[in-house]
């Protein structure tokens, strides 16, 4: 079936399609007399409306759904044409995924972490619910993509000696706790029904104050034309002091209470269990703060702690939850190396404020993204799970 | 083909012999396979019927429980608020007849055997709980999957005696043993039933992917962990080239 216009779309003799495009008014019809059905979408947010009147007139940009699969499948849209299309069947989430579409989330994702430095988790669990895979695989899946771009991190800063292996210990004891704390809630909330829910509202949350902040931090240091002091907390500093169990971290070249490692690792494993990210965003800057740790030391030892807690959690989950999907981690994982290497390559492009500023839109763009799921109002109510 | 010519004329023998039954049924294939590929398929049911009567065929999909929840806004955001719980009903269901079901027996005959999408939920007496909203939407939604399919098919008579129907398998279904049942109907009254099993199955890569994860876990998760400790190994290497 031929398509005008700038999405590639086609209908391969029945076989289970999905596209867009801005079609024209004389393949609408063709298309609906083949049981297509076709839907509105305007900036890649689709419409809860199926188009009934003569398409393509004013080039609007449609969805053409398949009758059976009915799957929407705006993100493609930004992701590539639909005509490169290899259905690839997860074993675990037991669904059928167009695996370029997987592997170029993953590029996505990789450019992410090349050009940032972040994970890139926040960008991938998202993406992946969007495409329907459901929360509990996509979560816990996320663990393998995690210790995969860590363990690439973690050798990177270990040959500089950036590596704090104690303090990582003591953070991965947090982590441990961490994580079976978030496997509990996590098994909680699916149980009522109310995972999705929850990972929308964190995620539309922490995303946006993260973003908003940055470009608030990027304005402030624009204006003044100086970095903003880290904020004062001696009340918080003493309290910290206070704590028993005082440690002397001699590769940071800190003192600190045992604990304070310990906490900062508990949360990073209640991210993971819960979120499916490696938490980067909250625990980078509460090591620079708490610990008081050097910036150099931070990335290498916050990697090292997460590269063990997420091989954990990646063989605690496949054995309680076998949730673990490694057809849908491998694609992931292929996207991301490559993805990694065209970011880092890219850092030579852009630097500085705009790669602050890019990074903090998008980081808004997905919480906008995901609070609009969380206040329109949904074409389908309700939702169907059948027992495995 | 050579399946389909055998299964007619093993029913051509029984439709003129003496020692018969007096509805029987096959299938064109009692194997469906899944593969990493699988798009989708059809199956075809044969039979012979050697009295008049109205025909009603049915492919149900193994029974599982199904959770139905539903959505409401909460201080403006929308979240699940409600929800039932089916105890059994088909993965898949789908249905052929000779005629509209609704001339060929009254409706509670057809209800006591679960014929026809509107029967597969008996409505409730009465309905104070509101659970007719939920029963009605996990049929719709059921329905857009392609996996319940609401457009009765037509039973095609090769001879008056000897009848065939194609129902499609969509590409989402659930592996495990469905069941083809047909019912005959005289007069709205059941005269004659049989019926006949296939199996969907799960197979290649996927499907071993999946056995070897859920009975060898612990290697499973120990297979991931090596996989993306090489992915990332193999990163820095790469990037050391560039």
């Amino acid at each position: 079936m031929p398509v005008r216009g700038g999405g590639a779309a086609y209908h391969p003799n029945g076989q289970r399609f999905i596209g867009f495009a801005n079609i024209g008014i004389d393949c609408c019809d063709p298309l609906r007399a083949r049981g297509f059905k076709i839907g509105i979408s305007v900036a890649g947010i689709r419409l809860h409306k199926l188009l009934n009147t003569p398409c393509g007139l004013s080039g609007q940009r449609v969805q053409i759904i398949y009758k059976s699969v009915n799957q929407w499948c705006f993100h493609a849209q930004y992701l590539l044409p639909c005509r490169l299309s290899m259905p690839v069947y997860l074993p675990i989430a037991e669904m059928s995924v167009n695996a370029f579409e997987i592997i170029f989330l993953g590029v996505a994702v990789g450019i992410f972490s090349g050009l940032f430095g972040v994970g890139g988790g926040f960008l991938a669990l998202p993406f992946l619910v969007f495409v329907g895979i459901p929360p509990t695989v996509a979560v816990t899946t996320q663990s393998a993509q995690i210790l995969a771009s860590s363990t690439a991190g973690v050798i990177s800063q270990w040959k500089r000696g950036r590596v704090d292996v104690s303090l990582a210990i003591h953070m991965m004891a947090g982590g441990a706790g961490g994580l079976l704390v978030g496997l509990g809630i996590f098994q909680l909330l699916k149980f009522m029904g109310q995972i999705d829910f929850a990972i929308s509202l964190i995620y539309t949350v922490l995303l946006a104050s993260i973003g908003l902040s940055m470009f608030a931090e990027t304005a402030h240091n624009h204006l003044f034309k100086k970095p903003k002091a880290a904020a004062e907390s001696g009340r918080f500093t003493q309290w910290l002091e206070s704590l028993p169990y005082q440690t002397i971290y001699a590769a940071s070249g800190i003192r600190v209470s045992l604990l304070a490692p310990v906490a900062i690792g508990f949360v990073a494993g209640l991210l993971i269990s819960i979120l499916g990210s490696g938490g980067g965003f909250v625990i980078v800057p509460a090591m620079i703060y708490f610990l008081g740790m050097p910036a150099l030391m931070v990335t290498g030892t916050s990697l090292l702690q997460l590269m063990v807690i997420a091989a954990f959690s990646c063989v605690m989950y496949s054995i309680t939850s076998h949730s673990v999907d490694l057809m849908l981690a491998a694609l992931l994982i292929l996207g991301s190396v490559t993805g990694t290497i065209l970011g880092l390559r890219a850092t030579k492009y852009i630097k500085g404020v705009a790669a602050h500023l890019l990074l903090a839109s998008v980081l808004v763009f997905i919480a906008l993204r995901l609070g609009y799921t969380l206040l329109a109002t949904p074409a389908e109510p309700f939702s169907l799970t059948v027992d495995p | 083909m050579t399946r389909f010519l055998l299964c007619l004329l093993a029913l051509t023998v029984l439709a003129t012999g003496t020692a018969r039954a007096a509805l029987s049924i096959d299938v064109s294939s009692p194997l469906i396979k899944v593969t990493t590929g699988f798009n989708g398929s059809s199956i075809t049911v044969f039979g012979t019927q050697d009295v008049q009567g109205a025909l009603v065929i049915l492919v149900e999909g193994p029974s599982k429980p199904m959770t139905i929840r539903k959505k409401s806004p909460v201080f403006g955001l929308w979240t699940y608020t409600d929800s039932r719980r089916f105890a059994n009903l088909p993965v898949y269901y789908e249905t052929a007849a000779s005629a509209p079901i609704d001339r060929i027996a009254a409706e509670d005959v057809l209800r006591s055997h679960r014929i026809g999408l509107t029967n597969l939920l008996a409505a409730p007496d009465n309905d104070d709980d509101g659970s007719a909203a939920f029963s009605a939407a996990l049929v719709r939604l059921q329905q857009k999957k392609g996996v319940y399919v609401e457009e009765v098919k037509t039973i095609d008579y090769i001879s008056p005696s000897l009848f065939k129907a194609v129902f499609d398998i969509p590409p989402i279904v659930r592996a495990g043993t469905y069941k083809v049942s047909a019912f005959l109907f005289q007069d709205g009254q059941l005269v004659e039933q049989a019926s006949v099993p296939f199996d969907v199955a799960h197979e290649g890569l996927s499907a071993d992917m999946r056995r070897f994860a859920t009975k060898y876990s612990f290697i499973y998760g120990l297979a991931g962990v090596l996989m993306a400790m090489f992915a990332g190994w193999l990163a820095t290497v790469l990037l050391k080239r560039e």
